[in-house]
């Protein structure tokens, strides 16, 4: 194997590599903030999450992200997670949503949010399903969970939009947000 | 902290590569990070692993601890030291797994040209298959205080024509470390 060309600075040096597209800062009224028109240039996404739920219910719930807007029953995940005490894993299939991590409700302590970083690799290649990595995280001085989740969208199709939403469609507290990178190589 | 792309490889042969080397990483980062997605040649089903070795070392320096989970249980694991240690929680589908699904690598490399330190990478590795596959949570170790100017990642038979390689460099601010 030939050593592989090595990115030289140049004028493209001085840009970096993870350039914002979208930000969404929830005000308390909505159910499913969605990024649209994603932009295709990039390699790779990554979105960035700081979410709370409004839901009733004292346990975390799920946080699902739609590609495409596609709620059809065709999602596959595995999970990985630990609570303080003792690791597990499962796993989900024919889900219309895509889970990706678990968030806090406002039966929870109050002011904490989940956080959750989520990687799209080759989100713009149209001849390959799109894996979907998220890294989270939520902790709650005494209680918490922290894992990651590995979705199969089993679709080719380039990802154009993204969908988020929490069990039970209810609305993200305010404070919860969405940030949107694309990530860029060489070239783009 | 800013982030910027060093290397860039996709295996373009039918047959796949069983090697893919970056080289002259430069040493003006702080840290590294491969953003990787890839597939195994490999017969059959049931998913296997790639390793990695820096600097070209082929020695049994390498050791490893992960977290993994299969849909069912999580377990944890670690390996003595060896030559393929490096990396070994980095999953990826055989070529009879589930067509056109593939694995996503995120690995991390802090402080990669620090010549006082063994060298730690830790990383994010993930499959899912519809009804069958893996995510690993690892770290490896590679028991050498040499700066990395190398990264060989190596696949189970070959990484399938496709897969795709992202080395980036990150960048701290002198005025703030930040």
């Amino acid at each position: 194997m030939s050593p592989l060309p090595v990115f030289a600075a140049g004028s493209n040096a001085a840009h970096g590599a993870i350039v914002p597209i979208a930000k969404y800062v929830a005000d308390g009224t909505t159910v499913s903030p969605s990024f649209s028109n994603i932009p295709q240039g990039y390699q790779d996404l990554m979105l960035v999450s700081s979410v709370r739920s409004s839901a009733t219910t004292s346990s975390l719930v799920s946080l699902y992200i739609l590609p495409n807007g596609d709620s059809s029953n065709n999602k596959s995940v595995t999970t990985l997670n630990g609570n303080g005490s003792s690791a597990a894993s499962a796993r989900y299939t024919t889900s219309p949503f895509e889970y990706s991590a678990n968030v806090p409700t406002q039966q929870s302590a109050p002011f904490v949010f989940g956080t959750q970083i989520t990687h799209i690799l080759n989100y713009a290649n149209t001849t390959t399903y799109k894996t979907i990595l998220t890294r989270w995280a939520c902790d709650l001085n005494g209680a918490g969970l922290t894992g990651i989740n590995c979705v199969l969208y089993p679709y080719t199709t380039a990802i154009t939009s993204l969908t988020a939403i929490v069990d039970g469609v209810v609305n993200l507290v305010a404070g919860t947000t969405f940030t949107l990178y694309g990530v860029r190589s060489i070239g783009q | 902290m800013s982030m910027y792309p060093i290397a860039s490889y996709t295996t373009t042969a039918s047959g796949g590569d069983a090697t893919i080397t970056l080289s002259s990483i430069p040493a003006t980062f702080t840290h590294l990070q491969l953003r990787v997605f890839a597939r195994d040649t490999t017969s059959g089903t049931g998913m296997t692993g790639g390793y990695m070795r820096f600097n070209g070392d082929s020695g049994g320096n390498y050791a490893r601890h992960y977290v993994e989970g299969d849909g069912a249980s999580a377990t944890s694991g670690a390996s003595s030291p060896s030559q393929f240690s490096a990396g070994q929680f980095l999953v990826m589908p055989k070529a009879g797994d589930t067509a056109n699904a593939w694995a996503t690598w995120v690995i991390d490399i802090l402080d990669y040209a620090n010549t006082n330190k063994n060298k730690t990478m830790k990383g994010i590795a993930g499959v899912d298959l519809n009804g069958s596959g893996q995510v690993y949570l690892g770290s490896s170790l590679w028991m050498s205080t040499a700066a990395i100017n190398s990264i060989l990642l190596g696949a189970s038979t070959n990484f399938a024509q496709g897969t795709r390689v992202d080395l980036y460099g990150i960048s701290t601010s002198n005025a703030t470390g930040a």
